[in-house]
């Protein structure tokens, strides 16, 4: 395969297997190295000079000294961290169980609607598009329980005790983590919608076509072909989808103040950090915090990974 | 796809374009020496304040009027929003002073910056001056926290809030309750609120006779035990803490407060604010404690009509005549300041000049902490609670040490968990003070 | 040719099966998408409301209602008074455009490889950039900015830009849309003697359009949003962007709803408008994509 023109080479045999090489393999490294080299640069090096605060502690004046897992010790040994690292899985489980299929349901109505599919796209990604401080402004007032847009509306349908929502810290369907999943759910839905949009339209027709001759009908071709088609998109949602709802934060810091309230119904892992760090100027742990939060999400990402991707990582070519 | 790419391609030039002429810094006179100071939540420029239609002043002003006065110094202010969570001053001031770019800091978390000895003591500087003029009064004293070595000044407030107990006149006279007292007891508060509930005979709208807000009822709750002979603890010479929430007094106010409670909108508990309506003919709450300087002073001064109906009583107190949450605003010097006796001179005119404590309260509504600013606010004299809004800052406790770490944060939480009914309130504090402890015991260092 | 022809009668067979469902699947996909959709907006439609009511400034209607008692543009005026707009619009437009396209750029440049490519370390730097999503920003931010401080960046577009131009999601996005391009048109372009890049550019690119538009949009929404890292790292007005700009319209205490709402929506346009420019890249990828051997 020599292109006319190149210039003749006194070893070709080595060069060839070279160039073989190169086209096999170090080529991708060309694709790999410059966004690489971005991450490295503004995210890994400014993170680890973050997680070097782990194990140390900060001396007034001196240098910090070598606190070896002190500050781990410290963070595993707080009820707080506990109670936030429970309440965050709550949280996210909750979401992502409403979510996906509620998404995926809607994304594909959506795909097969012939008309009108395109306003009704920009209204289900409207929440998205507006900044969250607005959000947080109507929603703690579309929650206020007394005077409130939702319980003004059910007191006027003739429901007599009405909701507390945000003012209820109980584990109910009705109460704080309730109304602070419903608004992500009602803030994220566009997001998800669209991901999943982009999924279904990049399933072949010929697939469909094919389970016509075979006499499926739509629900069936949905369940047989749309869903399994979809798999990296799901894939793809469920992972970064679980990572997001881990690292949540400033939704519930607008909704529940700096202490996750009422009664740390709130309160997430990533808020604890922010409260250490931030607020009581505790880096050090606020920084243990983050590398076990860190170390917490490579175990699951892995895990999935290796469930769902390692194959496919495998089959390429 | 092209057209996408070619307009993206445009923006990212004209980005790179505009980036290379954004890059200039502000240029300061060879001759002057120059101090940089760290605002927090004033207008950027001249603003038009939605509710009075009145211009705040913007910061510009602050430092035209500071270099009018002060034609050696080239003062250059950095003025950022006090902003919610993530977005809040916190992370801004950490990392300016991580990276030392400012020399004068308002600086609400002074107490921590000063332990980890990020921050000038400023007995020092005091020391070395000859020319000092103490216009604070006896807060250079009250206000000293732990250093490293020690107890000193390392801030001086530049202007000061202030949390008085405001109530609704009208309220009060639809069901001809007796007008709340200038200073209140607890048994008048709560048997007046108690009255003030239900269903206004006047106007037939629900009416509630109680406020707290929620996310920060800590604050509330200080001086609601204050009042009954409670004390958060000591500090002692090392700067140790002892906290003691699990006390009788402590209980018996957390009773008191849940008990007030019922008498205020559920949602009070989850709000972090004045009631919704409050200054407006819409308002249903009657006794509104904890009501901050920067909600009613302005409003009440735009528009003298509500001033009859808007009433400030004084904030509880306890037997050593003091109570409620201090909530000065801290002025501090970066102990990597490279100019400190300019930074000095500065700090100096900035929490003590006239002009600078007129500024204050004219962009946000923030009092005078030094004596030279009572000329600063003419128009507070007009209140008929002139005496209680102008004075009520001086009775504020001395600030609280642990204002914004794990101890504050293990209190409010029993508060609301205790206010929400899911734990009694002896368990409440219970917990708090087991937190607490807990967080005491492993301070690092 | 030959193919099409075959391929002419399955296609009628898909038509009509499709037919007799039609009306009544659009029609019942309508009502649950149109209630839907209804909820959606009626918090929207009353932040818009509310935004026209001058009285919100101070106290809220107890009782919904979709239109204010009292509708006047004020608090518009306020918020544009206040604020230098176009500066700010300005300035979100050179932040957005340029991390947006590097964003797609790098990320579908890594996502190529991760997706067609087979190279020592693949998985384990799979998982690397996959890692920088399990780092809240907040963990980063102080070091980071002292980094750009170092760099004499602070204050300048570049600290605006720099950090944002590659990331794990994107490229594990743009990875799973290139995976499911077929092999088989890739080798046939290796065989007409393309280099990889030259595949990358000329057939994978296009074969994403509606994956890229996605992307697009996602970071432009991310960029757009921020406030964290402008707030943190400008303090230069010339420099605020759009959404910087509004939090910076804060008081000591409290906000006034109806200005804060006014200044959402006024906020709320443009990224509307890249919305559904970008959209119909989704759209119109429809028609286009499939293999046209």
């Amino acid at each position: 395969m020599r292109e006319p023109g190149s210039p003749p080479i006194a070893d070709s045999g080595s060069f060839s297997r070279l160039r073989r090489a190169f086209r096999g393999t170090l080529v991708w490294y060309g694709f790999v190295l410059p966004p690489l080299f971005l991450i490295l640069v503004f995210i890994a090096y400014p993170t680890l000079l973050a997680f070097e605060q782990s194990v140390f502690t900060e001396v007034p004046g001196g240098p910090p000294k070598f606190a070896g897992g002190y500050h781990f010790y410290r963070l595993f040994s707080s009820n707080v961290f506990w109670g936030a690292m429970a309440n965050t899985v709550l949280l996210g489980a909750a979401f992502m169980l409403i979510m996906l299929p509620l998404s995926t349901v809607l994304a594909s109505m959506l795909n097969r609607l012939r008309r009108g599919s395109t306003p009704l796209k920009v209204i289900y990604f409207l929440p998205q598009l507006t900044s969250s401080v607005a959000v947080a402004i109507m929603f703690n007032y579309v929650f206020q329980p007394d005077w409130g847009l939702l319980n003004g509306f059910l007191r006027q349908i003739g429901v007599s005790q009405p909701p507390l929502w945000l003012a209820d810290p109980r584990y109910n369907l009705t109460g704080s983590r309730a109304a602070a999943t419903l608004l992500a759910v009602w803030a994220g839905l566009g997001y998800y919608i669209i991901v999943l949009l982009a999924g279904l339209q990049s399933i072949q027709r010929d697939l469909y076509d094919a389970a016509a001759i075979d006499g499926a009908n739509p629900l069936q071709a949905w369940w047989h072909i749309t869903l399994p088609s979809l798999r990296p998109t799901f894939i793809f949602l469920i992972m970064t989808g679980t990572i997001d709802a881990l690292s949540r934060f400033s939704d519930l810091w607008t909704l529940g103040g700096p202490g996750g309230s009422p009664a740390r119904s709130l309160q997430s892992i990533v808020m604890f950090l922010f409260q250490t760090g931030f607020v009581g100027s505790d880096f050090s742990l606020a920084a243990a915090t983050a590398v076990v939060f860190f170390v917490i999400v490579l175990v699951v990402t892995s895990i999935a990974f290796w469930g769902f991707l390692r194959r496919e990582f495998r089959a390429v070519r | 796809m092209r057209p996408l790419l070619r307009s993206l391609l445009l923006l990212s030039t004209a980005a790179l374009a505009v980036s290379v002429s954004g890059a200039v810094a502000p240029a300061a006179a060879a001759d002057k020496a120059v101090v940089t100071f760290l605002t927090i939540g004033y207008p950027d420029k001249d603003t038009t304040d939605a509710n009075t239609g009145a211009v705040a002043p913007g910061i510009d002003k602050l430092e035209a009027a500071f270099e009018a006065a002060n034609p050696d110094i080239d003062l250059q202010i950095t003025n950022i929003p006090w902003g919610e969570g993530a977005t809040g001053y916190t992370p801004k001031t950490e990392a300016m002073v991580q990276a030392n770019q400012s020399c004068l800091y308002e600086m609400p978390g002074a107490a921590s910056f000063a332990k980890r000895g990020l921050l000038q003591n400023l007995d020092e500087l005091i020391a070395k001056d000859p020319d000092f003029k103490n216009v604070w009064g006896k807060q250079l004293e009250t206000d000293k926290i732990w250093g490293p070595d020690g107890q000193h000044l390392y801030y001086i407030p530049d202007n000061t809030g202030e949390r008085v107990i405001n109530w609704d006149a009208t309220i009060f006279a639809d069901y001809g309750v007796e007008p709340l007292s200038k200073n209140p007891t607890l048994d008048e508060i709560m048997t007046k609120a108690k009255a003030l509930t239900g269903t206004d005979p006047k106007t037939g709208k629900q009416t509630y006779g109680y406020w707290y807000q929620g996310k920060y009822t800590v604050w509330q709750f200080l001086s609601i035990a204050h009042a009954m002979g409670a004390n958060w603890g000591s500090i002692d010479q090392s700067g140790k803490m002892t906290i003691n929430w699990n006390t009788p007094e402590y209980l018996k106010a957390l009773q008191w407060l849940v008990e007030a409670s019922k008498y205020a909108p559920a949602g009070a508990l989850a709000s972090d604010a004045m009631p919704d309506g409050f200054l407006s003919d819409d308002n249903v709450v009657a006794i509104i404690p904890e009501g901050e300087q920067g909600y009613f002073i302005q409003p009440l001064i735009a528009n003298p009509e509500l001033q009859k109906r808007f009433r400030s009583s004084f904030n509880l107190r306890g037997p050593d005549g003091v109570g409620g949450v201090a909530t000065i605003t801290p002025v501090a010097m970066a102990a990597s300041c490279p100019d400190k006796e300019a930074g000095w001179k500065a700090l100096k005119w900035l929490a003590g000049a006239a002009e600078a404590e007129a500024y204050y309260f004219n962009a946000s509504g923030r009092l005078p902490s030094a004596s030279t600013g009572a000329d600063a606010v003419p128009a507070i004299a007009k209140f008929p609670d002139a005496e209680v809004v102008l004075t009520q800052p001086q009775f504020a406790e001395a600030p609280y040490p642990w204002a914004a770490d794990q101890p504050r944060f293990a209190l409010q939480n029993a508060l609301e968990a205790a206010l929400a009914g899911t734990v009694s309130p002896a368990d409440a504090l219970a917990q708090a003070q087991k937190e607490t402890e807990d967080w005491l015991a492993k301070q690092p260092g | 040719m030959a193919e099409d022809a075959i391929a002419m009668p399955v296609v009628k067979a898909a038509r009509r099966w499709r037919l007799p469902m039609d009306w009544r699947s659009q029609t019942f996909f309508g009502v649950v998408l149109g209630l839907g959709a209804l909820v959606m907006i009626i918090p929207f439609w009353w932040m818009f409301a509310t935004s026209l009511s001058r009285k919100a400034d101070v106290s809220m209607p107890r009782t919904p209602s979709l239109w204010p008692p009292d509708p006047s543009l004020f608090n518009y005026k306020i918020a544009t008074d206040n604020l230098p707009i176009v500066q700010l619009y300005f300035n979100s437009l050179v932040v957005v455009g340029a991390t947006t396209l590097g964003y797609l750029f790098f990320c579908s440049l890594a996502g190529y490889a991760f997706a067609k490519g087979r190279f020592p370390g693949k998985s384990v730097l799979f998982i690397a950039f996959l890692a920088t999503l399990f780092i809240p920003f907040e963990t980063r931010m102080i070091p980071l900015y002292l980094f750009m401080s170092r760099l004499h960046l602070t204050n300048t577009y570049f600290a605006l830009i720099l950090p944002f131009l590659a990331g794990g999601f994107g490229t594990f996005l743009m990875r799973q849309a290139i995976s499911s391009i077929p092999d088989e048109l890739i080798e046939a372009a290796r065989i007409d003697g393309a280099g990889e890049f030259r595949i990358f550019l000329m057939i994978v690119l296009p074969l994403c359009k509606a994956t890229l538009a996605t992307l697009a949009i996602i970071n432009i929404i991310w960029r757009w949003n921020d406030v964290l890292w402008p707030l943190l790292v400008t303090s230069n007005a010339n420099l605020f962007t759009v959404t910087q700009g509004l939090a910076l319209e804060g008081h000591s205490q409290g906000t006034y709803t109806g200005v804060a709402l006014a200044t959402a929506v006024l906020a709320i346009f443009p990224v509307i408008i890249a919305y559904l420019f970008l959209q119909r890249y989704v759209i119109r990828s429809v028609v286009s994509s499939g293999i046209k051997g």
